[in-house]
């Protein structure tokens, strides 16, 4: 099960289990619906849209951090975005791509995998690995959080 | 000098010790938050109690669109003496702090008489030393520990000058003038 905080219209937005989504978080799909994956940590202040009439899906495995902004993206599995990224719209993102501290990203661009991107706008390829060992760490965060916000 | 700034009545809670919460912030776990008195938090300040203990000094001052968030580690506890397992690290504030607007904190610990920027970036488990300044726009990679009386800036940030002696005498008095001025609109 997932530990959402924030509010969110539940008819076009669909949680995968053991997701964790934290307050003050805006998901809005005006027409199309929002699909999120299993096991994604969307932080505090994040804003995802999406303006189309196709769906947008968010893979598994993701990390939002604090004040991250996405729009009209379909994106991955096993992707870190840092702390307020902005990604502008119909880009796609595949998976295992690391978003530095404050990147931003310019409208229709296509990342590969295992891409790093910093501030300002460099963008590096890094020789391919094993994701194993980054989802064992996500989904025990995210059993540490639900763990904590389910005490009350 | 004394610029007196008035506020609507309507807008902020106040305590009996002397802590002014604007209504528009978001606080969550306030069993584990602990603040000595005397602090302003202005609007959409978001702070997470629920992961770790917070304890907080007198006379902070908390600008608009802070985010303060514990961060974490991984490390032994009783339950599982053996196995590593993720920890939240408790967050402390001194005395007499600024933190200006839209800056994100996920520090463990911020000494007395320090003045955090504009739009910066406190990565996890910073340790920041006591009488120090941090210039806007600055970002600070996780891990980094500011030693006492610096001056922190750039992006990633560096140690960029001393500050002189007399920063905790002038931090103190504005900060007590500033709680003294922050009065409610008549």
């Amino acid at each position: 099960m997932s530990l959402i905080l924030s509010q969110i219209n539940k008819d076009n937005v669909k949680v995968g289990k053991g997701c964790c989504i934290a307050l003050g978080v805006q998901i809005i799909s005006e027409i199309g619906e929002i699909i999120i994956g299993d096991y994604t940590i969307i932080e505090e202040g994040c804003f995802i849209r999406n303006n189309h009439i196709k769906k947008m899906v968010i893979g598994s495995y993701n990390v939002f951090e604090i004040g991250c902004k996405v729009e009209n993206t379909n994106i991955g599995d096993c992707n870190v975005f840092e702390m307020r990224c902005i990604i502008e719209s119909d880009c796609t993102i595949e998976n295992n791509c690391r978003f530095g501290i404050n990147s931003r990203i310019p409208p229709k661009q296509n990342l590969p995998n295992f891409s790093r991107v910093y501030y300002p706008f460099n963008c590096l390829k890094v020789p391919p690995y094993d994701s194993s060992q980054h989802k064992e760490e996500i989904s025990e965060l995210c059993a540490a959080l639900f763990q904590i916000g389910s005490k009350k | 000098m004394d610029s007196i700034i008035q506020y609507d009545k309507s807008e902020f809670h106040e305590t009996s010790s002397g802590i002014k919460i604007s209504k528009k912030s978001i606080i969550k776990g306030t069993e584990q938050i602990n603040v000595s008195g005397r602090c302003i938090f202005f609007n959409d300040v978001i702070l997470r109690g629920d992961l770790a203990k917070v304890s907080i000094g007198k006379y902070l001052v908390v600008h608009e669109k802070v985010t303060l968030k514990p961060s974490y580690t991984y490390g032994y506890t009783k339950e599982s003496p053996t196995k590593k397992v993720i920890k939240f690290l408790p967050l402390m504030i001194s005395d007499y702090v600024e933190i200006e607007s839209s800056s994100i904190i996920q520090a463990t610990k911020i000494g007395t008489c320090t003045s955090i920027g504009k739009n910066c970036y406190i990565s996890h488990r910073c340790v920041i030393g006591e009488n120090s300044i941090i210039l806007d726009d600055s970002i600070l990679p996780p891990d980094t520990v500011v030693p006492a009386n610096s001056v922190f800036g750039g992006r990633p940030a560096v140690y960029i000058a001393e500050t002189p002696e007399s920063t905790a005498i002038i931090q103190k008095q504005k900060l007590v003038n500033f709680y003294k001025n922050f009065v409610p609109k008549s």
